[in-house]
C-alpha cells in the first residue's frame, strides 16, 4: 500500500467515523424532539452508474450519504437536507475524484410505502491526478428518487430507492448525469 | 470554433434572431453546390468558382477522414467589424457554429476542418483546435513548442478571446498532441476520441479522460510531443500537380494548393511573380514536418524559393498576402551535390526579389546556397532546427573556426539579421540542422530595406 493509498484509507475511516457518531447523536436527539415535529436522520448507500458525458469519464459510481428529515407528525411530506460524496479512487493511473453534494428537497410517502423525493443542491467535483494536477470545479445539481420504505420496527426503516440526478459544473459547463439505486435506513416512524 | 466563452454572445444572437425573425449574417448573395451554401453580402465581389474550391477541399478532407458533415453554411462577412458586429463569434475570431462557419475571409480552412468535423464530437478545444491545426493543406502550420510542465495550461484554456500566451498553447500544443495520437493510434482512434472527449477546460478533467482513453499520462506524453515528428501540419496532397513543362500554373492564393511529385534528390525552384510566397512542404508522413510559412510580412515583389528535394510528393503553397492568384513557375532538375563550391559556381541573384532557401527533412549533411547581391540584405530564420552559416566565399567558410558567424541563430529571433554585402558581391549560406529531429530548415533572404 502506498503512502498516498494509505492516507486516503485513514481519511475514509475518519470520515466513517465521524459520520456514524454524528448519525447516532442526531438519533438520540430526534428522540428526545418533542412531538409534532420529527428530525430523523437517515444514512445512505448507492450504487450508480452514469449517463451522457460523464460515461466517458466513469461508468460506475459508489455513493455514500447521510442527510436529515423533518415532518410534522401525521404528514405525508417531508422537508429533507443530506450530503452525499461519490469517493472514487484509482479511475485512472494516480487518478482521484471525488464529487460533493449538498442538497435540499421535498419527500412525500405514498400509501405508506412509496416514497418520492426531489432534490436541489450545490455540488463540487474535485479531481487529483497524483501531484500533477488537481482541480475543483462547483456545480449545481437537482436529483429525483422513487423508493419503496419498509418499517424495520417501530423506530427503522429502510428505503430501497431508485434515483437519478443531473450536475451542472458549471466552468466547463460538463453534465455529470447518474441513475442508480440506494439503500437508505432511516430513524423513521411509519405515518 | 465556438466555445463556453461565447455562449452569451451566442445566446444574444439567437434571441435576436427569434425576436426579429432574421439576422445580420450575410445572405444577398447565395451560391450552392452539393455541400455548401456560400452566403455573403450585397456588394461582395464573388467568384463562383470557389465553390469548386470548396468542394475539393471537402472531397479531400473526407477521403482522408471518411467524415460525412451535411451540407456547409459558409457566411462572408465584409470584414472583421462586419464579423464582430453580426456574428456569434468572440470579438476578434472567425468561429464556426455547428455546421456554420463565420468568417471575414472567403476561404478558411480552418474554420472549415471545425465545421467538417462538427457531427464527429464536441471535444476540448485544445483537441478541436489541434485537430483544425493538423489537418491542413492550404495553410499548413508549425506547431511551436509549448513547455511540457505547461500542459495544464493548454488543456485548460480557451480558445477564444485575443492571443495569449496561454491560448497560442491551446493550437500548438493540441496539433502536436493530435499529431502524436494519429502516430500512436491512427486515424479511426483519433475520432472515436474526438467523439467521446468532452468539451471541457477542466485540465484535470481532460487529464484523466486522455490517460483512461491512451493509457497514457499527459504529463509524459507532454515531454515526447517535443520531438519535432509532431510539428506540422498533415496533408493528404491529392491536389493537382504543378506544370512542368515550364509554363506557369495559377491557383488562388490560400484556397488551394498543388503538388509536385519528384523521383529523385532535386533542386527545386519556384518562381513566383504575383507577390505571394510559395512553399513546398513535405505530405508524407507530414507529422514529421511542416512548411514555415512567414506569416506576418508580405514579400515587395517577386519571390523564389529554392528547395532541397528528396523523392516523395510534395505540396506547394502561397501564403500572404491573402488574396489573389499566384502564378508559379517550376523548375526541377536532379541534384545530389550541395556543397559550397557547386552552389558558389552558380549563384541566384536576389535582384529585389524574396529568396527562400528550403531543405526538406531528412537532408543528413549541410546545405550550400549561393546567392549574388547587388546591396546590403536581411535574412530570416525560418526552421526550428535551423542552424545558419553566412560567408563571403567558400574559401572563408573552410578557414574559420567559426566562419563567418552571424550573432543569433535562434529560430524566429532576431528578425532580419543583417547581412552586408561583401565586396565579391557573392554570399555562400549552409543549412545545417543544429539537432537529429530530422526537422525542415529555412532561410529567407531579401534587400535591405
Amino acid at each position: 500500500m502506498t503512502a498516498r493509498r494509505g492516507r486516503a484509507a485513514l481519511r475514509c475511516v475518519v470520515f466513517t467515523g465521524l459520520v456514524g457518531a454524528a448519525f447516532a447523536k442526531t438519533a438520540a436527539a430526534a428522540d428526545r424532539l418533542p412531538s409534532p415535529w420529527l428530525v430523523e436522520p437517515e444514512a445512505r448507500v448507492g450504487a450508480d452508474v452514469t449517463a451522457g458525458s460523464a460515461r466517458q469519464i466513469i461508468q460506475e459510481t459508489l455513493e455514500l450519504g447521510v442527510g436529515v428529515t423533518a415532518r410534522r407528525e401525521g404528514w405525508a411530506w417531508r422537508g429533507r437536507a443530506g450530503l452525499d460524496v461519490e469517493p472514487l479512487t484509482d479511475i485512472g493511473p494516480g487518478a482521484s475524484l471525488q464529487i460533493f453534494r449538498a442538497h435540499l428537497g421535498v419527500e412525500r410517502d405514498w400509501r405508506r410505502h412509496l416514497v418520492t423525493a426531489l432534490d436541489l443542491g450545490g455540488a463540487v467535483r474535485r479531481l487529483s491526478i497524483a501531484d500533477e494536477i488537481t482541480r475543483t470545479a462547483p456545480g449545481i445539481t437537482a436529483l429525483a428518487e422513487v423508493g419503496w420504505r419498509v418499517f424495520l420496527d417501530a423506530r427503522w426503516s429502510l428505503t430501497a430507492g431508485l434515483r437519478s440526478s443531473t450536475t451542472w459544473f458549471f466552468p466547463d459547463e460538463f453534465l455529470w448525469q447518474e441513475i442508480g439505486i440506494a439503500l437508505t435506513l432511516g430513524r423513521s416512524r411509519a405515518p | 470554433m465556438l466555445e463556453a466563452g461565447a455562449a452569451a454572445k451566442r445566446w444574444c444572437w439567437l434571441a435576436s434572431v427569434l425576436a426579429v425573425g432574421c439576422s445580420d449574417l450575410p445572405d444577398d448573395q447565395l451560391l450552392t453546390s452539393a455541400h455548401f451554401r456560400y452566403h455573403a453580402r450585397a456588394d461582395a465581389v464573388l467568384d463562383p468558382t470557389i465553390m469548386n474550391r470548396l468542394e475539393a477541399q471537402r472531397a479531400e478532407f473526407d477521403a482522408r477522414y471518411a467524415v460525412d458533415p451535411g451540407v456547409i453554411d459558409y457566411y462572408l462577412f465584409r470584414d472583421a467589424a462586419d464579423r464582430d458586429a453580426n456574428s456569434p463569434c468572440p470579438t476578434g475570431n472567425n468561429c464556426t457554429d455547428q455546421r456554420s462557419v463565420m468568417s471575414s475571409a472567403p476561404f478558411h480552412e480552418h474554420e472549415l476542418v471545425h465545421a467538417f468535423l462538427n457531427a464527429s464530437g464536441a471535444p476540448a478545444p485544445v483537441v478541436a483546435e489541434g485537430f483544425a491545426q493538423y489537418a491542413a493543406c492550404i495553410f499548413p502550420h508549425l506547431a511551436y513548442l509549448v513547455p511540457p510542465n505547461q500542459w495544464p495550461v493548454a488543456v485548460g484554456s480557451s480558445s477564444e478571446g485575443p492571443v495569449t500566451e496561454a491560448k497560442a498553447y491551446v493550437y500548438n500544443f493540441g496539433q502536436r498532441l493530435v499529431a502524436w495520437m494519429m502516430a500512436a493510434g491512427g486515424t479511426t482512434m483519433v475520432l472515436d476520441f474526438y467523439h467521446r472527449s468532452v468539451g471541457t477546460t477542466d485540465a484535470a478533467l481532460f487529464a484523466l479522460q486522455f490517460e483512461r482513453f491512451w493509457g497514457r499520462r499527459l504529463g509524459d506524453v507532454a515531454v515526447e510531443l517535443q520531438d519535432a515528428r509532431y510539428a506540422g501540419s498533415s496533408c493528404p496532397c491529392t491536389a493537382p500537380a504543378l506544370s512542368d513543362d515550364g509554363s506557369a500554373t495559377s491557383f488562388v492564393t490560400l484556397q488551394e494548393y498543388r503538388t509536385v511529385d519528384v523521383a529523385a534528390q532535386s533542386r527545386l525552384e519556384l518562381a513566383s511573380d504575383g507577390g505571394q510566397l510559395v512553399f513546398p512542404f513535405v505530405c508524407a508522413n507530414a507529422a514529421d514536418d511542416g512548411p514555415i510559412l512567414p506569416i506576418h510580412d508580405a514579400p515587395r515583389g517577386a519571390s523564389l524559393t529554392i528547395a532541397r528535394v528528396g523523392s516523395g510528393r510534395y505540396g506547394v503553397t502561397a501564403a500572404y498576402p491573402a488574396t489573389g492568384t499566384a502564378v508559379v513557375r517550376q523548375s526541377r532538375r536532379a541534384a545530389d551535390d550541395w556543397t559550397c563550391d557547386t552552389a558558389a559556381a552558380n549563384p541566384v541573384a536576389l535582384a529585389g526579389r524574396e529568396i527562400t532557401a528550403w531543405v526538406a527533412p531528412g537532408m543528413k549533411a549541410g546545405t550550400w546556397f549561393a546567392f549574388t547581391l547587388d546591396g546590403d540584405a536581411t535574412l530570416d530564420i525560418l526552421g526550428e532546427s535551423t542552424e545558419v552559416v553566412v560567408c563571403p566565399s567558400c574559401a572563408e567558410a573552410r578557414s574559420a573556426l567559426s566562419p563567418c558567424g552571424i550573432p543569433e541563430i535562434t529560430f524566429g529571433l532576431p528578425k532580419a539579421i543583417p547581412v552586408p554585402r561583401p565586396s565579391s558581391g557573392t554570399i555562400v549560406i549552409a543549412l545545417f540542422s543544429h539537432d537529429s529531429t530530422g526537422t525542415s530548415l529555412g532561410v529567407r533572404l531579401r534587400s535591405a530595406p
